[in-house]
Formats: structure tokens, C-alpha cells, sequence
């Protein structure tokens, strides 16, 4: 079979409009989350981890789609590939798009998706993957299936998400949000902050960089919006991309690491029950907040510059394990020379996904 | 192969909670839902196989919409001045709809939300047959389910399975069933008494002497048909006359600008 690569990168975020900006940022320990009272409008103060709207809106667009153009453009240009071939093809990720424009215009997520493809002069109908907060995970998944799928050479895969009263009253209703910086997989971690971001991946094909091996979504088939207590899901998705690779191969598991009671105590049984607990683990939560449809892409880019670096990313917000199972948590950066890592994601709707990234060709 | 092992729909306009109580009556959840989801789990509920209730990991579910839950989104919207509600907030989510259906169902298998531009039947069957490239999954609960409005919506849902008895999975077969949709609600439409399907050729001209002898009061009962069962609007009668060459031609522009 023909291997799925990564061609080009992008990262939007509030610590910076490049990768190596937001690498240099996740490395020294730097974090965007502030307080904010009174922001979109929201009653109760929250913290959160967000851009400079002004600066990054582009005339004639809304915030969220000036992100997920600017953040395809800049990708399109790392990877050098012509975004308006009929062999190219977007696939957009995202949890609720232009959602703070309700009720004033069209906020569907399909018509940000043809705004996208038409910016690029593209012609091929935009795919949106809105799996709920692994969208990102299940985006790249999706690409590398339309890819092995024939007819095209190339995917621009586009997460982002950018926050309104909508989504951060939901969140509080949920009293899912912690008032203070979050901590993941910590003892005294007590919920999540949320976070805007946009970041793009160039799939296409190739012998060597990043492969893109396989990935799987699972299902808990157990509640709407409760971890499963087993960690089902997420174990199967493990296991499922573990045919692949021995966890002595994994320089990490960058795990979902919300930092809510349930969710990362979940995600502890469930690296546990797949064989991981020898494997370094991190989370990038503590950093970005909870970027939703940008988070899988997004904590992707930066596993892969950072297994070719050398590093282990720190798990900022972490300092005292606070989970059932004794998983290998990194609190400060560590040394790596392995060059394979694991992506994992749940989210609502019971979903949960896992995905395989493999260093390819000659050794860096 | 992909075939169908067996297809569902749901139509603009049903008593949702009168269906529910008819057809399963015993999943008090059901009223939490939202319309979407309503309209995915009674449509898994039509697709169901036996035995029912077995945790499977080689079942996908897959579902398709244009506007995900907007209708919903509303309703959670008004709420946000003074209470939000958190029973709200969980159904703006695109993908409950198949977390809803899992769950019922212990469907433990892939569950993915997609939002299309448009019902495209190419893009359909090319993104469900990508979901087999996970070596786990064997069938698929795949379904297109557009909820605008309570009442107004789109909703119809295939069981897809490798190399099963049925007809072939793909954008033929859409259009065979497509095009013996708008055959039935031509014969309504047109009170053609006593006729069938059968009778109606694919390729025969509407109007003249040598098809069905259409004539023009027939355009705007066609127009009428093509507006409340696809939401698609005709500008002037003289568009009609190209779109309703034949049954077939009727169906092609059908599949290409249907809203619903």
C-alpha cells in the first residue's frame, strides 16, 4: 500500500502564526490562558486561551474563516502543491464553525467548507468531519482514506475552532471548566479551559517524513457525554493501531488530557489495558486550552516536531498524578530517540480515536 | 463489493413521537432528544438486524447532514441570555446522533458526523465506502438526516454490508430508487389512477403524443411536486420544460439541487 505523508504544516494560536513560534512557546513552558470577564458577553468570568481577533480577520470573512483560509494557505505553501488541482481535496474540521453569528446568517459548517475550497479556487466539494472533540484526529483519519481511496494526490486537512458566549456558556452549564489554569492528569485538576486555534495538515503521498499509518474511531456505546468507566472505546482504538508498532517503538502518547476528573481517569485505564503504562505520555491542554476542532491536528504537528527534535514535550498544568493507573505522565521535556508517536482523542457522543504517526526514510 | 442490506426513510412532516410510540414505545431517551437524533435512532430502529442488542466493534455509523443540528442550536441559543441549559448544550454536538444510535444499539464499532454541502449521492457512497478501509468494520448504519426545521426534513438511512445479497451500493442504485420515487409521486401528483411504475418508462417523454401526453396545467402540478418533496424552486415554467424531458432527466436534476 502506498504510504499517507505529511507535505506541510501550519499552526495558528494566540502563542504564535508558525510552527516553530508555538514550538518554541510549548518547550519553554509559555501558556495564553487568561482570565477574561465579561468576554462575548458571558456573565461569569472563565479562563481561556484566545487570538487576537482583530488582527486576524480578513476583510469579508468572519473570524473563523479567515482562520481556516489563512491556516490552509500557509500549509499549501510549506507543501509547495497546487490547491486548485481537481486531484486536490479539503476536508474541514470543526465542532460549531461560525456558530456566534446565529440566528444572522448562515453558520452551517458546510458553507464555511465551500468559502474554504472556493479561496483556493478549488473544485471539488469540501468534506466537514464534526465528530465532536476528536474531529481533528477523525479529519486526518479521513484525509488519508480519501487518499487510499484513489482519484487524489493531495488533502488539505483544515482544523479550527474560535470561541462565542455559545460554546463557553455550554461548557460552564456543563460545569465543566476549571477556574483556574488547567492541570492534566494531575491530583487537583477539577476541569478544562477552552481555547481557539486553527492548524492545517498537507496529506499526499510519499516514501518519506511523517507517515500517517492508521488510525481507528471507537465507539463506548455508553453514554452521550460521560467516559466510560472501562475506557472502551479508547482501548480499542489503541489496540486497533497497535498492530502496527511495539510501545518500546512510541516516544509518546499524546493523550486527550482535558484535565476534567472523568476523561483523563479514563484515558489512564485505557493506555493501561492496551500495554502503555512503560510509555512517556504528555498533554497539551495546559498549554492551548481545549482548541476542540483544531486540537487533533493541532497537538499533532507539534508530536511530530517535537519526536524530531528529540524531545518529549512537558505536560504544563501537571505535577502530581491524580489517576487510578501509573502512567507515565512527563512533566518537564524529556530526551526521545524513538520516532514513531500516538495520538489519542475522546469526545462526546461516547467517540474516541487513536492515531499511528511513523518518521520515515533516511534517519534526521 | 458494499450491497444494501436494507434502506429507511423517514418523511417531511411525520409525527416523530406518534412513530416512537408505534414502532418501539419503551426508550423514555427518546424524548430528550433532539430532532436530528429522534430521526437517526428511529431510522436505526428501522434498520436494526438480528440478534439486537450485542455489543459489535465491526458495525460503523455513519451520518450525513447539510445544517448538523442548527434546529437545535436555536433552541439552545434562546436559552443562553438567562439559563443555559446543559441538556441543550450536549445536542449542538453534530455527531450525538451517532453517539445516540451506538448507544442503543451497542454499536461499539466507528460512529463519524459529516457535514456536506449538499446531498451529493457520489460523495455519499465514496465517503462510506472509505469507513471500510478500517479492516474491523464489515457493515455500516449510513444515513442522510437534515432536520431544518420540527417539521421539515430530510431523513432516509442505508444498512450497508461487504458482498451481501443485496443490491449494489453505489450512486446507481441511488438513482434506481430515486427514479422510482418521482415515478410514485408523479402517479399521485397526477391522480394516474391505475397506473405503476412499471408503466412509466425511464427515457419516454413527459409531454406529446408519445409518452404520458403531459400537458401544461401538468408543468405546475410538476413544479408543485419538485418544490415540496425537494425543496428545489423553479424561476420560470419554461426551466420546466428541460427538467421534465423524462422521468429520468427529472431524476439527474433531482440528485444534483435537492435541498431536501
Amino acid at each position: 500500500m502506498r504510504k499517507v505523508v505529511c507535505l506541510g504544516e501550519s499552526i495558528l494560536s494566540p502563542l504564535g502564526l508558525t510552527v516553530e513560534e508555538n514550538f518554541s512557546a510549548v518547550c519553554r513552558g509559555i501558556s495564553a490562558l487568561r482570565r477574561y470577564e465579561g468576554m462575548f458577553g458571558v456573565k461569569e468570568p472563565f479562563i481561556a486561551s484566545l487570538m487576537d481577533r482583530p488582527a486576524l480577520t480578513a476583510d469579508g470573512h468572519t473570524f473563523f474563516d479567515s482562520l481556516i483560509i489563512e491556516a490552509a494557505r500557509r500549509a499549501v505553501e510549506a507543501a509547495g502543491i497546487d490547491p486548485a488541482s481537481p486531484r486536490a481535496a479539503f476536508v474541514l474540521s470543526s465542532i460549531k464553525g461560525n456558530i456566534e453569528y446565529i440566528g444572522t446568517q448562515d453558520v452551517t459548517l458546510a458553507a464555511s467548507a465551500r468559502r474554504l475550497a472556493n479561496a483556493f479556487g478549488n473544485p471539488n466539494p469540501a468534506v466537514v468531519v464534526s465528530n465532536a472533540c476528536i474531529s481533528g484526529l477523525a479529519a486526518l483519519l479521513q484525509g488519508r482514506r480519501i487518499l487510499l481511496g484513489g482519484g487524489f494526490d493531495h488533502v488539505v486537512v483544515v482544523g479550527c475552532e474560535v470561541q462565542s458566549r455559545f460554546i463557553v456558556t455550554g461548557f460552564q452549564s456543563l460545569k465543566a471548566l476549571s477556574e483556574a489554569p488547567c492541570k492534566p492528569f494531575d491530583a487537583a485538576r477539577d476541569g478544562l479551559n477552552l481555547g481557539e486555534a486553527a492548524a492545517a495538515v498537507v496529506l499526499g503521498f510519499g516514501d518519506s517524513g511523517w507517515e500517517l499509518v492508521d488510525g481507528a474511531v471507537r465507539n463506548d456505546a455508553n453514554h452521550i457525554s460521560g467516559p466510560s468507566r472501562t475506557g472502551e472505546g479508547s482501548y480499542k482504538a489503541l489496540r486497533q493501531v497497535l498492530r502496527h508498532i511495539a510501545p518500546e517503538e512510541l516516544a509518546v502518547v499524546n493523550v486527550h488530557g482535558t484535565a476534567t476528573l472523568y476523561n483523563d481517569e479514563m484515558e489512564a485505564i485505557a493506555l493501561d489495558r492496551a500495554g502503555l503504562l512503560d510509555v512517556p505520555v504528555n498533554a497539551l491542554k495546559g498549554v492551548f486550552g481545549h482548541t476542540m476542532g483544531a486540537a487533533g491536528i493541532l497537538e499533532s504537528i507539534l508530536s511530530m516536531h517535537a519526536v524530531d527534535e528529540g524531545i518529549v514535550l512537558p505536560t504544563r498544568g501537571f505535577s502530581e498524578l491524580g489517576v487510578s493507573r501509573p502512567v507515565r505522565v512527563s512533566p518537564e521535556a524529556g530526551r526521545t530517540d524513538k520516532r514513531a508517536f500516538v495520538k489519542l482523542l475522546s469526545g462526546f457522543g461516547g467517540v474516541n480515536g487513536a492515531l499511528l504517526f511513523r518518521k520515515g526514510g533516511a534517519a534526521c | 463489493m458494499l450491497t444494501i442490506k436494507q434502506f429507511a426513510s423517514i418523511p417531511a412532516g411525520t409525527d416523530l413521537t406518534a412513530l416512537y410510540r408505534a414502532a418501539v414505545g419503551d426508550y423514555p431517551k427518546f424524548f430528550k432528544m433532539d430532532t436530528a437524533c429522534k430521526l437517526g435512532f428511529l431510522l436505526a430502529e428501522q434498520l436494526a438486524d438480528e440478534p439486537r442488542f450485542v455489543p459489535r466493534e465491526d458495525r460503523a455509523v455513519l451520518m450525513f447532514s447539510t445544517c448538523g443540528c442548527l434546529c437545535n442550536d436555536l433552541h439552545y441559543e434562546e436559552t443562553v441570555k438567562d439559563f443555559p441549559s446543559p441538556a441543550l448544550f450536549v445536542y449542538t454536538l453534530p455527531n450525538i446522533i451517532t453517539g445516540e444510535i451506538a448507544i442503543r444499539n451497542k454499536y461499539e464499532g466507528e460512529t463519524s458526523a459529516y457535514v456536506l454541502e449538499r446531498f451529493d449521492p457520489a460523495q455519499f457512497a465514496a465517503l462510506v465506502e472509505q469507513a471500510f478501509q478500517d479492516g474491523v468494520t464489515g457493515s455500516a448504519l449510513c444515513g442522510w438526516v437534515d432536520a431544518r426545521s420540527e417539521g421539515d426534513f430530510t431523513a432516509f438511512a442505508f444498512l450497508v454490508e461487504r458482498d451481501g445479497n443485496g443490491l449494489e451500493f453505489s450512486v446507481e442504485t441511488y438513482m434506481e430508487q430515486l427514479i422510482e420515487e418521482i415515478k410514485l409521486k408523479l402517479i399521485d401528483a397526477l391522480n394516474l389512477d391505475g397506473m405503476t411504475p412499471a408503466d412509466i418508462d425511464n427515457d419516454a417523454p413527459l409531454f406529446g403524443d408519445e409518452g404520458l401526453g403531459l400537458d401544461s396545467i401538468d408543468v405546475l402540478e410538476l413544479i408543485v411536486l419538485l418544490e415540496r418533496n425537494y425543496g428545489i424552486r423553479l424561476a420560470n415554467p419554461q426551466e420546466g420544460k428541460k427538467v421534465f424531458q423524462s422521468v429520468a432527466v427529472m431524476a439527474d436534476y433531482v440528485a444534483a439541487n435537492r435541498t431536501k
